[in-house]
């Protein structure tokens, strides 16, 4: 087991280091120079020379890259905003816990309310219930995120007053965000449980375990529900990889000065050193919630840690 | 003849609805199951075989199956009349079924030995885990399973020995009958052997009646001392394995026989039986054999088709036989 | 030798033939399912609407939908201005059937990019397969380890707004996806039999791939990509709304959100009808995209 797990983290280090490398790559194909913008339009060809050769810009893009994963995963030195001059890594430190709020309220809202939901409508096939969660999951897997943030924004900050529009604080200052960012969520997750409970319902070792004398609530409990949940892990993986996207949208919306505005604040400014700072901890947190769900998967599922652990006596299949 | 352990189908109807068409998947069958025999239900994919097991148990899956008439007697009491509370303590204990596919007859992520141990846990209530555990290795080993791959799970196993897993959880709790779903079909014909004969010998063991489902006339011809041939959801012959093999006279029966391949008969094409078997939505009327059928009458198209008995305990359906019960065909 | 080559080929065709047969009238189960199902027929319906309004419809409104008029600014909706008017006095109800366009154009355009490149790279993986096959699923890995509308917004910032660069940016994020999926049903089909039947007779590569392994592995392709097809168009949507992709005055729904957003709260039309628009389209997408999967593997339904 703890070889699956040792694994899965190496492949996460080597994931991520791909990751800044394919950053790096694409922001360093932008055409257009950063001296031009931090030096305005009236600075001479050698003025900007010199501001390349200071910032490194000269050297070729092998030597540039290497420089860079140097300092980003050894020193952990993520370089410094071009426009505020200030260290990428000690804006992004201040920022995580407020993504992280965000992003780990997201999974909690979509495991304990979509699972459930895609439950019943499944143990209530074509009757009420599941028509009902249908159409609900549809409607909202269909209504853009940000959309839905502004009208929230609109019913609730503004119009009612009941909760706060921008920036954080207490729980308060979370609720509205999360549910933004988690509707979309909820209803994915809520139709894959359905239609993997559904699968699950029609199999064979269910009959068998009906055939034994079992209780129906024992047979839901101990055959149904481990085997509908595995394709259900993985699900609210994927989906996390969504929100962390959609993170990025609401807390724009929100104000909520997490790192996915930071992202988008270097994008728009054309900040390099921020946007490749904040995308690799973005995917860093993406890769982490990969990580935890393969190895939830391989807690429940005997095949894949026999896969790993090496405990292949007998045949396969 | 124990009374107690007497199976009497009488009667059972069966239909399932879907997509507003109803499929008759059993109608008006009628079996009898003595104590320690083995009886063979003999009839194509789709003639209502599963069904009618599944029904003794009331396992039908009930938003489409729907079971419109008939008792089960298990020993004087119907099943059908029955609370579910007390079919619990039937299904697994008094009555065990056996599934026709292996692969997917186990739950993949228990353990074998913990399987077979929850329908003793189920129905042996006194038993402490480890005593439940230790009766199931003792199963293992009965079935040929080394008691050691207890831990083990389904996919470390062959078909052949999951089937033989499957065997050990129907037989855990010494069930008095037994209803194999053509246990064999889906195993190597060198499996097949193998499981076939452990299932016989466990069966003469415990003295356990069995109701074995199948399509293959041989493997009828090796284990059954009793037969019923099903077609379109009706027991349209039945009698003893010697009245069936060397007397076969429905024509159904009959197509059945001679469509077997023959190794001491020299042919260049096999004779099956022409035309299809019957849409269970859209039955022939009258006897349900009829369009395919080469002796077919007027009669045969319409009116229900007296059920006759050619010979002492040899029943045949069909206005062919009716005048042939003194000769005995 | 001739002769049982020429035996072999015989049987092949036949083969070959019977398949084809076979999938015709596959294709006529998979279209006469579909039809059955009323949701996924009001959402296609709906979809070819949209269509011909987005297309035809500004030939015949009253209003470019450019057309300024500062006098009519922000107008409530009436019978003049059915959806209103914006901030430059323009008839939104016209920019919306315009904007339509855009999501229809890329949403259709950018999923068939994805699912092209994810065909190419996920046969040709399928094909070579070995050690090409595991840097080559690494390197998948990778692509698509970073969140798919993260990549769009970074590769939209470096190409720059414009309908091009917004398709490359939209499709980029599904690719893997589709190499994935296309790869495992290879993988397994790789191993029947009737492969080998034809490179037992020099059937060439190409012809391999496209005549053998394609048709058989397509239909969870097909739904995955028209299930693709909403998110993708969600995706541009908010990639506009973030300043990227689709620039104002192009009539681009998220634009028209973003553009709207400040005054949304005393002209709640601003953002009302953009925002309904794409939910609309996207809902109607996924009917069909539902219906569609569930016609091509009906087992679910009982």
């Amino acid at each position: 087991m703890w070889k699956y797990i040792a694994n899965r983290f190496l492949w996460m280090i080597f994931v991520l280091v791909g990751t800044a490398i394919v950053i790096f790559t694409i922001m360093f194909f932008v055409p257009g120079d950063i001296t031009q913008t931090l030096l305005g339009f009236d600075a001479t060809e050698a003025e900007r020379e010199v501001l390349r050769v200071s910032l490194g810009l000269d050297k070729p893009y092998i030597v540039q890259l290497m420089r860079y994963l140097y300092n980003s995963f050894i020193k952990l030195d993520f370089g410094t905003s071009y426009v505020y001059n200030v260290p990428v890594m000690r804006e992004l430190l201040a920022r995580i816990p407020r993504t992280l709020m965000l992003g780990t309220a997201c999974i909690l809202v979509n495991a304990l309310i979509g699972i459930p939901l895609g439950m019943v409508a499944a143990l209530n096939q074509n009757k009420w219930q599941d028509t009902l969660c249908m159409v609900l999951s549809l409607l909202f897997v269909s209504i853009p995120q940000f959309w839905l943030a502004l009208q929230l924004v609109d019913i609730f900050a503004i119009r009612l007053n009941w909760l706060p529009a921008f920036g954080i604080g207490g729980i308060k200052y979370y609720i509205l965000p999360v549910i933004a960012a988690s509707m979309a969520g909820v209803a994915s997750n809520a139709r894959q449980t359905r239609s993997s409970m559904l699968e699950v319902v029609r199999a064979d070792f269910i009959v068998t375990a009906r055939a034994k004398g079992l209780k129906e609530n024992q047979v839901v409990k101990k055959h149904m529900l481990p085997n509908a949940l595995i394709p259900v892990v993985t699900g609210l993986g994927v989906g996390l990889g969504k929100s962390i996207a959609g993170s990025v949208v609401v807390e724009t919306i929100f104000t909520i000065p997490g790192v996915g505005m930071y992202l988008m604040t270097g994008i728009n400014s054309k900040d390099y050193p921020v946007v490749q700072g904040s995308v690799i901890v973005l995917a860093f947190f993406s890769a982490i919630v990969m990580l935890l769900v393969d190895i939830i998967y391989a807690m429940i599922d005997p095949r894949i840690k026999a896969q790993y652990a090496g405990r292949t006596r007998g045949m396969r299949k | 003849m124990n009374e107690k352990a007497f199976l009497s189908i009488n009667n059972l109807t069966v239909e399932y609805t879907s997509n507003k068409k109803v499929i008759h998947a059993v109608n008006g069958v009628s079996l009898h199951l003595n104590h320690g025999e083995t009886l063979g239900l003999v009839g194509e994919t789709g003639a209502g075989k599963t069904t009618i097991a599944k029904s003794i148990l009331r396992i039908l899956p009930n938003p489409p199956a729907r079971i419109k008439g008939g008792e089960i007697f298990l020993g004087g009491e119907d099943l059908m009349k029955k609370a579910e509370k007390e079919m619990l303590d039937i299904r697994g204990n008094k009555i065990a079924m056996i599934f026709q596919d292996p692969m997917t007859a186990l739950n993949p992520l228990l353990t074998v030995g913990e399987q077979i141990a929850e329908v003793i846990s189920i129905h042996e209530k006194n038993l402490t885990k480890d005593q439940a555990e230790k009766k199931a290795m003792e199963m293992l080993e009965m079935v040929g399973i080394t008691a050691e791959r207890y831990i083990e799970f389904p996919f470390q196993f062959s078909g052949g020995m999951k089937q033989r897993v499957v065997i050990a959880m129907a037989l855990a709790c010494n069930p008095q009958i037994l209803l194999a779903d053509e246990p064999t079909t889906a195993l190597d014909v060198t499996i097949q052997a193998q499981v076939l004969q452990m299932i016989k010998k466990l069966q003469e063991k415990n003295g356990t009646a069995m109701l074995l489902i199948t399509h293959d006339l041989g493997v009828v011809a090796e284990t059954c001392e009793n037969v019923a041939v099903i077609y379109a959801g009706e027991i349209i012959e039945s009698g003893t394995r010697e009245d069936l093999f060397d007397h076969p006279t429905h024509p159904y029966t009959c197509g059945l026989f001679d469509s077997l391949p023959k190794l001491t008969v020299e042919t260049k094409r096999l004779s099956p039986i022409s035309g299809m078997t019957p849409d269970p939505s859209d039955l022939p009327k009258g006897c349900k054999f009829h369009p395919r059928c080469k002796y077919a009458t007027e009669t045969c198209t319409a009116g229900e088709v007296p059920n006759v008995e050619v010979t002492p305990g040899h029943f045949c359906q069909c206005w062919k036989c009716v005048g042939y019960e003194q000769e005995g065909k | 030798m001739r002769k049982f080559r020429k035996a072999a080929n015989n049987s092949y065709m036949a083969a070959m033939n019977s398949g084809h047969e076979r999938s015709q009238s596959l294709f006529s189960q998979v279209a006469g399912r579909l039809k059955e199902n009323r949701g996924a027929m009001a959402g296609l319906i709906i979809i070819i609407l949209i269509l011909i309004a987005s297309f035809l419809g500004p030939l015949f409104c009253t209003y470019g939908y450019n057309e300024m008029n500062m006098s009519q600014r922000f107008m409530a909706p009436c019978l003049k201005h059915l959806f209103g008017t914006d901030g430059y006095g323009r008839d939104i109800f016209v920019r919306i059937l315009y904007g339509g366009r855009y999501s229809l154009l890329l949403g259709l355009s950018g999923a068939l990019v994805s699912l092209l490149l994810g065909i190419v790279l996920g046969l040709v993986d399928g094909y070579i397969g070995g050690a090409f096959d595991t840097v080559f699923m690494r390197i998948m890995d990778i692509w698509s380890a970073i969140p798919g509308t993260l990549l769009s917004i970074i590769i939209s910032t470096v190409l720059g707004s414009g309908f091009g660069n917004t398709i490359i940016a939209l499709a980029i994020g599904s690719v893997p996806l589709t190499v994935r999926l296309l790869r495992g049903q290879i993988l397994s089909v790789r191993k029947e039999e009737y492969l080998e039947a034809a490179a037992s007779i020099n059937a060439s590569a190409t012809r391999i791939m496209f005549k053998h392994i394609l048709p058989n592995v397509i239909s969870p392709v097909i739904v995955s990509t028209t299930m693709n097809v909403g998110a993708i168009i969600t995706a541009a949507a908010a990639l506009s709304y973030l300043g990227l992709g689709i620039q104002p005055p192009n009539p681009e729904w998220g634009a028209m959100l973003s553009a709207g957003k400040t005054y949304a709260t005393i002209y709640p039309w601003l953002v009302l009808f953009p925002g309904c628009a794409i939910a609309i389209i996207v809902l109607c997408v996924n009917l069909f995209g539902d219906g569609l999967r569930d016609a091509i593997d009906p087992k679910m339904k009982n």
